[in-house]
């Protein structure tokens, strides 16, 4: 049914963030082991009769915790410090509130494909909520206060998942790259800022936040996010135009490889997955879309140690990374 | 202004560089400063921040001592991390900072969301302008009585106000 939505061969998950901090407590790097649980509470306290559950990331197996990263409801920088911070999930996890990350609150809101308004409305019901009850450190001049001033104004991020193999695989990048730039607007990683873009996955996502409103960020983003779409569109086509047999031969050699290996590491799945994902845009094979994404998060090492209730070795992980994938593909 | 590298696209990073006392300035467009800088790459803004941080030294280092009063940063600090110790640092360093805001965000005026419990002080803020234009006018107008009870008016609301922005 979802292969039906027309932004989705490109579009994975839009996402906002707003980030939000208290006006009397130091930013979460200067918190000490009292403030830090001060925090915590106050943010429970207005998101526990909303029927959002607070997780203690230190009570968390390692894996536990960045299989949650990989399903993006936590970052990274939110596991640099497990006994001083917190997250706060919703039932569906399509919203997530981190506690003591770079700032005290981070509310993000996920939703599947390209809806970036939708997104933005979950996060600002939270943000109504929190601000009826807490104080925040806003300036009337330069908006919200943030810990890092990459964020001062409207603490907003509205970012788009995209997977763009035809631009990465036809050396477009960089033109992409400096074309989004001149909007305002960065291209990052899979995983946030200084990752790679594994599996051509890239995080679109603006870099302004002081001096235009939420509306219209909203607006920019969903006109680039647009724009990227059809650029990529378009050089899907130009490349099977230009030389079917080698696209084709390249994506189902990455299906074979799928079916039929033992063992399949982290960053070969990756590299796989990509070209599985566009095979299924295209047709190609009879895989699903929602199956080939289902496999995006279930085949990444946390999760698949997550799975198994157990820490696992690469080689172990590898092995039931290449028999997990089968049995998606079969079903 | 073009970028120096490429001569095609606008130039928006700025760099400075001083080695031995001797001063070079960089302006690049994005693309250039990312094979520029091999840090730059796919990292956003935090690098390109500290990258304006590190790169905007004025002639004196005056500035890098000043100190929060609430958190005890000093902007030395913050030039080093790109982070900022508390709310109340943006009022200390308030001068250097809207600058490099400026240079991040192409701006220095919050536009969007207000939170509700600050629409109080922004209501206050505005009342205070109305009440200081008055003022102006009766003054000009030659209305000393107005003026005067505007002007007690005006005394009346500014304690309250920096009461407010100190608590």
């Amino acid at each position: 049914m979802h292969d039906a939505i027309p932004e989705r061969d490109v579009a994975l998950i839009s996402r906002v963030r707003l980030a939000r901090n208290y006006q009397d407590l130091p930013f979460p790097g200067f918190l000490d082991a009292e403030q830090a649980q001060e925090s915590i509470r106050r943010a429970v306290a207005v998101l526990e009769p909303r029927d959002m559950k607070l997780l203690a990331i230190d009570q968390m197996q390692p894996f536990q915790r960045q299989a949650m990263v990989e399903r993006h409801l936590i970052s990274r920088d939110l596991l640099k410090n497990p006994e001083r911070s917190a997250v706060m999930l919703d039932q569906s996890e399509s919203l997530s509130v981190m506690i003591n990350e770079e700032d005290h609150l981070r509310i993000q809101a996920f939703v599947p494909m390209f809806d970036l308004n939708a997104a933005a409305k979950l996060a600002f019901d939270a943000d109504d909520w929190l601000s009826a009850k807490l104080s925040w450190a806003y300036d009337m001049e330069l908006g919200y206060l943030t810990a890092c001033p990459t964020n001062t104004g409207t603490g907003m991020r509205a970012s788009a998942m995209l997977h763009l193999p035809a631009l990465t695989w036809s050396g477009e990048m960089g033109k992409v790259t400096q074309a989004v730039s001149k909007l305002g607007l960065t291209l990052r990683g899979l995983y946030g800022e200084g990752t790679e873009a594994q599996g051509d996955l890239y995080q679109l996502s603006n870099q302004v936040t002081l001096g235009r409103n939420e509306h219209d960020i909203l607006d920019d983003m969903q006109s680039a996010t647009s724009q990227m779409i059809d650029w990529e569109r378009k050089v899907r086509v130009a490349l099977h135009a230009g030389d079917r047999l080698a696209l084709e031969d390249r994506l189902m050699r990455a299906l074979g490889v799928m079916e039929r290996a033992r063992r399949i590491n982290a960053k070969e799945f990756m590299q796989r997955w990509s070209c599985l994902r566009l095979a299924s845009c295209m047709k190609l094979i009879p895989i699903p879309l929602d199956t080939v994404d289902g496999m995006l998060t279930a085949a990444q090492p946390a999760s698949i140690q997550q799975a198994a209730g157990e820490s696992l070795t690469d080689e172990q992980r590898d092995i039931r990374r290449a028999s997990l994938i089968q049995t998606m593909i079969k079903v | 202004m073009l970028c120096e590298n490429c001569g095609k696209q606008p130039a928006t990073v700025h760099l400075t560089t001083i080695v031995g006392g001797e001063k070079t300035e960089q302006h690049l467009c994005a693309a250039c400063c990312q094979k520029h800088k091999q840090a730059l790459t796919m990292a956003g803004m935090s690098t390109l921040l500290l990258s304006l941080l590190q790169g905007a030294g004025p002639g004196s280092h005056e500035h890098l001592a000043l100190r929060c009063e609430c958190c005890g940063q000093t902007f030395e600090d913050f030039q080093k991390t790109g982070m900022l110790g508390c709310p109340k640092c943006y009022n200390a360093f308030r001068q250097h900072l809207t600058p490099l805001l400026g240079r991040i965000h192409g701006k220095t005026q919050h536009v969007g969301r207000v939170p509700p419990r600050s629409e109080e002080q922004n209501h206050a803020a505005k009342r205070l302008e109305a009440l200081k234009r008055d003022m102006e006018r009766a003054v000009a107008d030659e209305d000393f009585e107005l003026a005067a009870r505007l002007r007690d008016e005006i005394r009346a609301m500014q304690p309250a106000r920096e009461e407010e922005s100190h608590a």
